[in-house]
């Protein structure tokens, strides 16, 4: 929908158009901006005019720009060590938004948008991706993204900071992955989604859709059913909305963690 | 539009100045504007059938969102930047959100000073209507039975979701006169209640309706013509008002919901002793179409079945939440729910077939259709009969199957629900449609039904296309548009086909004997008539003056259409995730005009009706704010929730129909929900009986 | 800024967080229809550079350069595209209001999606059909037929004005 309080839209070309007016609020794809009033902004900064490379593959890091596209992100060919790959194209489906958004909708606004139900904030955090976020004055500060999202649209982004890529460890890229979610229609926005991976002895548990964000727990070995279940139910942002209720997203999560469990013996 | 933060409030003052003073701004408009015509948004033939409560500006508001005040302006930008500049001081009311307690002594009452004028039941209970009744005595057939069964079924509030929201554009002609360009179902019901409202003569007031972009009964309402006509008039500038989708959420119509108490009792080989109903239903803060819904959702729903001991009582209630209206189904969907699903129950506790409960139970030819009143009079009867024909047909599918299996480890049932409709609304519908020969041979024809999606226009061309021995592609249609026809009461109550239908064929049957009687003798054929080896064209058959016809109709007797629909489903029972492996539904409709647009209404119907089962549900917090205002947040059926439905069509002819075909727009959709409860109950031991059965509620249903 | 629609060039300014969809209508495109203003329905989905994307959510500033294709450039009445003759013969429609949403999202599908359709449709949303009927104008099935003179009632005909709404043109 038009933002009609929206009085000035500018182009960002270098790091420098990143400083924010008052009332400015930077542009990803903007398929969430503008599905909702906006109140609040009266500029838009458009980050895609920057031209950064959607997708960067080093010796270490797989890294993806914030405006890269969630089509493009689908699109990325797997590596034969590569067992996570699958994981990406799961999450990617888990979006509410069918192809169409996938070709406008990027990373970095699923991420920072952190809505309970994004299915890429899930995805970060269960392959143990590092935020990196530029700041003013050419500052730069890294942090988990498991750290990065704190709440239901609520994120470590500092006032002045712009998330500039995500980098997953290509460790993690070569894990043993695990993936369910379930929604209350076959392709609904989802109520709950555990991702499990497993390498080097270590198991994390990414928990996400049902609790108001994602949550990683991680075990030495393989956890005991009480242990798992336990740590499960515990968490403590458990909610309810049209999504699903409280009970049934933490009883789904519960089984769904035991269900990947049990596939890594 | 500015709406009332305030579910229950009286207008203290209003501070427009500044927002008029605002460069763009034409008018801002409030209470002090409108006129003092109570009225009803709710559109009927007879306006007497919905209770005068509603004021274009009121100075008391009833629900979050009602109209305070509108600005008109140059463009949307500027009236939403003069909104927050009108200031208005509200006294707030004590507001209600409960009808179980809005029907109670002590409870704020809504409208409370309206008089019997208003036509409300008795607003000192906040009741719109009611209506109590028995026939026999419940109470002594339950203490004979020999099997009774009591439970009480919930639905909750729906919306619509026709694709096109509620809008309108107004203007004045060169001749001064209003038209209004609106989405509506009902373009002569709007003309008339706007003349009433604001004075003017019906020859001052063209309505009309473009291709409208759905309805399912959310157009049976004057929701936004109102607001533009005054501005019109205000300003006598062009003025358009369009809903958003969050508007259709918040303060658009929605389905009733309802709490359905029903009791049923039989003796030991199944024979229905027994059929209380308790119906309570939430018409919001204005009573449109509260009256009208409730009677109907307690008539075919308890007539279909024959039993000599029959109680029915029916509540419509006040409450400070946002206004219900008609749905698709008219109320009947939803005491079907409770029904179908209790007399399932009763015959499982009876070792009894479901299909073959209902063969012993409902009624058959030559019955009286009978509530609680064997003696009252009607126009609607049992013109055709296709029930028994229909639950053949779906227990022949259901048992023969479609080769789908479940999952692994899923349970599986099967479930069936009948359903029984009066062909038309009561009280009359009526239309007065033209046809007219053209001097190249087409048909002209008036006609003023909106298709809404119906597919009525497409059998108005074939019925007068078939009577006038010409093909459809020669037919022109102007339709909707006061200016087009004389009159049409408007397409709800599945009338369409039948009524515009039998005078559309009435006229063209007419004209066609004229154009005969011009030519001297033969029969109709494309472009004129085929008269002894040559073709009369029409240009010679309209030297002597034009040949146009008029056919009417009232819109009675009526008679009854069914349906019935079977389904089987896979239940998994760890996360509430219920699959249809078959949807199977007959539909008795009489002659079937056209077969495709027919299994179109079925397809459509069902898949409405699945999102009601399944998904659908307008959430309130309690204290009358919609927290569901997006489509994101409210699950209308996508294509990979709706299974292909085998359509079977029962072949009967209805005599009161055009060709003898019977209405089937609304009806496919009212077994669908007992149906798949009954299934899921079927498979997993486990009743619901709260709407939607959502997975995590069948979940905690089934793992308590 | 400089863009095409249905191929035809227009140099216009949107206003400041304007989307396409309403600048469309501006330029009197009334066949891209809104049905929710969010991205949830897809009833005004547009081609921008053969991609298809929910206009009601894209901005216009980013039209620079590109080319638009509503449902109307796909084909005309005289001369519909392939896709715009199934949905016609399919009877893929009842009110119509999606329709124009579904072709343009179909126009981009090959033979090969059409195993996949749950998935590529669920931005498309229709209250009238149950889908059934879409799925068939998709693969090509036909469930019309025109009738002879004065034989049309009981027959599979097709809504008179068909070839008008799957072609952008019903007003």
């Amino acid at each position: 929908m038009d933002l009609d309080t929206v009085t000035s839209v500018r182009a960002a070309r270098s790091r420098s158009d990143l400083v924010l007016a008052p009332g400015e609020t930077v542009l990803g794809g903007g398929t969430w901006l503008f599905s909702e009033p906006q109140p609040s902004v009266s500029g838009l900064v458009d980050l895609t005019s920057l031209g950064w490379a959607p997708i960067t593959i080093s010796d270490e890091t797989l890294s993806i720009a914030a405006t890269c596209t969630i089509a493009q992100l689908a699109a990325l060919d797997s590596r034969p060590d590569w067992l996570a790959h699958p994981l990406i194209r799961e999450c990617c489906e888990s979006l509410l938004g069918s192809f169409k958004i996938w070709n406008v909708a990027t990373v970095g606004g699923n991420i920072c948008l952190a809505l309970s139900a994004a299915p890429l904030s899930a995805l970060a955090v269960a392959l143990d991706a590092t935020a990196v976020l530029w700041g003013p004055y050419d500052s730069e500060r890294r942090i988990p993204v498991a750290d990065f999202v704190v709440g239901a649209q609520q994120t470590a982004l500092d006032p002045g900071e712009v998330m500039r890529s995500i980098e997953i460890p290509l460790g993690a890229m070569r894990s043993h992955v695990g993936f369910r979610r379930i929604a209350l229609s076959p392709l609904g926005r989802t109520g709950a989604m555990v991702i499990v991976r497993h390498s080097r002895g270590e198991t994390v548990f990414t928990v996400a859709g049902g609790t108001l964000r994602p949550h990683q727990l991680r075990f030495t070995g393989l956890p005991t059913t009480a242990d798992l279940t336990t740590a499960i139910t515990a968490l403590d942002d458990w909610f309810d909305d049209a999504h699903g209720s409280v009970d049934w997203r933490r009883a789904m999560s519960v089984r769904f963690a035991l269900q990947l469990r049990d596939e890594l013996t | 539009m500015l709406g009332s933060p305030h579910p229950h409030a009286s207008i203290v003052s209003i501070d427009t100045s500044a927002a008029l003073a605002l460069p763009g701004v034409h008018a801002v408009l409030d209470h002090r504007d409108g006129p003092d015509i109570l009225f009803s948004t709710g559109r009927h033939e007879n306006r007497t059938d919905d209770p005068d409560d509603t004021l274009v500006f009121d100075r008391v508001v009833r629900f979050r969102g009602q109209r305070v005040a509108a600005v008109v302006a140059e463009s949307i930008q500027i009236a939403s930047r003069a909104l927050e500049l009108i200031v208005v001081s509200y006294a707030p009311l004590p507001a209600v959100f409960d009808p179980f307690v809005a029907r109670e002594p002590g409870a704020p009452l809504v409208h409370g000073d309206k008089g019997p004028e208003s036509r409300i039941a008795d607003p000192a209970r906040n009741t719109v209507a009611e209506f109590h009744g028995e026939t026999g005595d419940v109470a002594a057939a339950v203490a004979a039975a020999d099997a009774v069964f009591t439970g009480t079924w919930t639905t909750p509030r729906v919306s619509h979701v026709a694709l096109e929201t509620h809008a309108t554009r107004g203007w004045l002609d060169q001749d001064g006169r209003l038209v209004l360009r609106t989405s509506s179902q009902v373009p002569f019901l709007v003309r008339d209640e706007i003349c009433h409202i604001f004075g003017l003569a019906t020859d001052r007031v063209r309505v009309f309706t473009a291709r409208v972009g759905g309805g399912f009964g959310g157009k049976q309402e004057l929701i936004t013509e109102d607001l533009v006509t005054l501005a019109v008039l205000k300003t006598g500038r062009a003025v358009q008002y369009e809903f958003t989708r969050s508007d259709e959420f918040t303060i658009g119509p929605m389905r009733h919901p309802m709490s359905v108490g029903v009791t049923v009792a039989a003796t030991g080989d199944g024979t229905l002793t027994a059929l209380a109903v308790d119906q309570l239903m939430d018409t919001g803060a204005y009573g449109n179409h509260g009256i009208g819904v409730m009677f109907h959702s307690i008539n075919e729903s308890v007539s279909v079945y024959r039993c000599e001991n029959k109680r029915v009582d029916a509540q419509s209630v006040y409450t400070n939440n946002l206004p219900s209206g008609a749905f698709r189904g008219y109320g009947l969907g939803q005491v079907i729910f409770a029904i179908e699903s209790a007399i399932d129950e009763l015959a499982r506790t009876l070792g009894i077939d479901p299909f073959e409960m209902r063969r012993r139970n409902v009624i058959v030819p030559g019955d009286k259709l009978v509530v609680t009143d064997p003696h009252e009079a009607s126009d609607l009867g049992v013109a055709s009969y296709g029930l028994d024909q229909c639950l053949d047909l779906v227990q022949h599918a259901l048992g023969r199957g479609n080769g789908r299996h479940a999952p692994a480890g899923w349970e599986t049932g099967t479930g069936v629900a009948v359903a029984m409709i009066a062909t038309l609304p009561p009280r009359g519908h009526y239309t007065e449609a033209t046809v007219a020969l053209c001097a190249n041979g087409d048909i002209d024809i008036g006609v003023g039904t909106a298709d809404f999606g119906s597919g009525s226009t497409t059998v108005h061309a074939q019925l007068v296309a078939t009577a006038l021995g010409t093909t459809v592609n020669r037919i022109r249609i102007r339709q909707s548009d006061t200016d087009a026809a004389r009159y049409d009461t408007g397409a709800f109550g599945s009338a369409g086909v039948v009524v515009a239908g039998l005078a559309l064929h009435a006229a063209a049957t007419r004209l066609a004997a004229a154009m005969i009687e011009r030519a001297g003798g033969g029969v109709v054929v494309e472009g004129g008539v085929l008269f002894e080896g040559r073709v009369v064209a029409a240009s010679e058959l309209l030297v002597d003056g034009p040949l146009v016809m008029t056919g009417s109709h009232d819109g009675t007797p009526r008679s009854v259409a069914f349906n019935v629909h079977g389904f089987r489903v896979a239940v998994e029972r760890a996360t509430g995730t219920v699959e249809i492996l078959q949807s199977v539904q007959a539909a008795d409709a009489g002659t079937v005009l056209n077969p495709e647009q027919l299994r179109g209404q079925l397809e459509g119907g069902t898949a409405q009706a699945i999102g009601s089962a399944l998904y659908e549900e307008v959430r309130l917090d309690g204290e009358g704010r919609v927290v569901t205002t997006t489509l994101r947040n409210y699950h209308v059926p996508q294509f990979a929730d709706v299974p292909v439905t085998e359509v079977f069509f029962a072949d009967t002819h209805d005599d009161l129909g055009p060709l003898g075909a019977k209405s089937m727009s609304e009806a496919p959709y009212n077994p669908i929900a007992p149906a798949l409860a009954n299934a899921i109950r079927d498979a997993t031991g486990v009743r619901p009986y709260d709407l939607p059965m959502s997975r995590d509620r069948l979940w905690k249903l089934a793992n308590p | 800024m400089k863009f095409t629609v249905n191929g035809d060039e227009y140099e216009a300014i949107p206003r400041p967080g304007q989307v396409l969809r309403t600048l469309l209508r501006d330029l009197d495109h009334f066949e891209v229809r809104m049905g929710c203003d969010a991205g949830d329905c897809g009833a005004c989905t547009v081609l921008l550079d053969e991609t298809p994307i929910h206009s009601c959510i894209y901005p216009a500033h980013r039209l620079e350069g590109t080319s638009v294709t509503t449902v109307a450039g796909l084909g005309t009445p005289e001369a519909p595209h392939p896709l715009q003759q199934s949905f016609a013969d399919a009877g893929g429609f009842q009110c119509g209001f999606c329709t124009a949403g579904f072709i343009v999202t179909a126009s981009t599908f090959t033979e090969h999606d059409h195993s996949d359709l749950p998935r590529l449709l669920k931005g498309n949303l229709c209250r009238c059909t149950g889908y059934r009927s879409i799925h068939d104008a998709i693969t090509g099935i036909t469930n019309t037929e025109v009738a002879p003179a004065g034989d049309a009632a009981g027959r599979s005909v097709a809504p008179p004005s068909a070839m008008r709404v799957v072609t952008g043109r019903e007003p």
